[in-house]
């Protein structure tokens, strides 16, 4: 098993979200579309620190690589996000709010 | 916590699945005096919609998971679906042997998988 280099490892990259793609253009006035970021990549096994992985995560991460066919691998997840502030419709009112865990911010192992 | 996967397999909602999991297995047993062994649990499961909407009982997702299940299900190419991954943990208390010697007792974080979700 040859450890995936560096680049493909668990790391966030950019991920636009256009909101008139997903249906959602008509009542979201602003933005219409946003860098979201996403988390991508193969999580090691086993994870390191650097991949801020829970105490459980790590302890999967070695089962997996001990017995890999009793567990996947952890997962790619974001670990830390940001709000997003939006302007919308709701109820034939315009508002203006921040909604939570809409960018990420950090990627892990979870 | 976390009922028996029925039928096995890897399928179906992300949810999460039972597993006991042994020091020994991950090399700790020559350091862990107690216990054994825990039940550690693990995520498994898909994220597609509606899924990563409701959470299946569990979490609601985030935000950013249904927005990224919402624009893989408009453009495929576009995002791969969300992760299925612990959304709830609780500790373990384990006595072991520190560095000099001494017998500790210590609660160990994030240790048990209660509940997972779409991330």
């Amino acid at each position: 098993h040859h450890l995936p280099d560096r680049s493909q490892l668990c790391r966030k990259v950019k991920f636009q979200v256009d909101f008139n793609l997903i249906g959602w253009g008509s009542w979201i006035i602003y933005p219409k579309q946003y860098n979201a970021y996403r988390c991508e990549g193969e999580c090691p096994n086993p994870v390191g620190e650097e991949f801020h992985p829970t105490n459980h995560a790590y302890i999967q991460s070695l089962l997996k690589r001990y017995q890999p066919h009793r567990v996947p691998s952890t997962c790619c997840a974001p670990v830390k996000t940001k709000p997003l502030s939006m302007l919308y419709v709701d109820n034939g009112r315009v508002l203006l709010d921040h909604h939570k865990d809409m960018i990420v911010e950090e990627c892990g192992c979870l | 916590d976390a009922e028996p996967v029925l039928g096995g397999g890897p399928g179906g909602a992300c949810r999460a699945r039972r597993l006991y999991v042994s020091f020994r297995e991950v090399g700790w047993h020559r350091w862990v005096i107690a216990p054994r062994g825990f039940l550690a649990n693990y995520c498994q499961g898909q994220c597609a919609l509606p899924v990563a909407l409701s959470g299946s009982g569990g979490p609601p997702a985030l935000n950013h998971a249904v927005l990224r299940a919402l624009m893989h299900a408009a453009a495929p190419g576009a995002a791969d679906l969300p992760c299925c991954v612990p959304a709830r943990l609780s500790p373990i208390s384990v006595l072991f042997f520190d560095n000099s010697d001494n017998v500790v007792l210590r609660q160990y974080e994030d240790m048990v998988v209660d509940e997972c979700g779409c991330r």
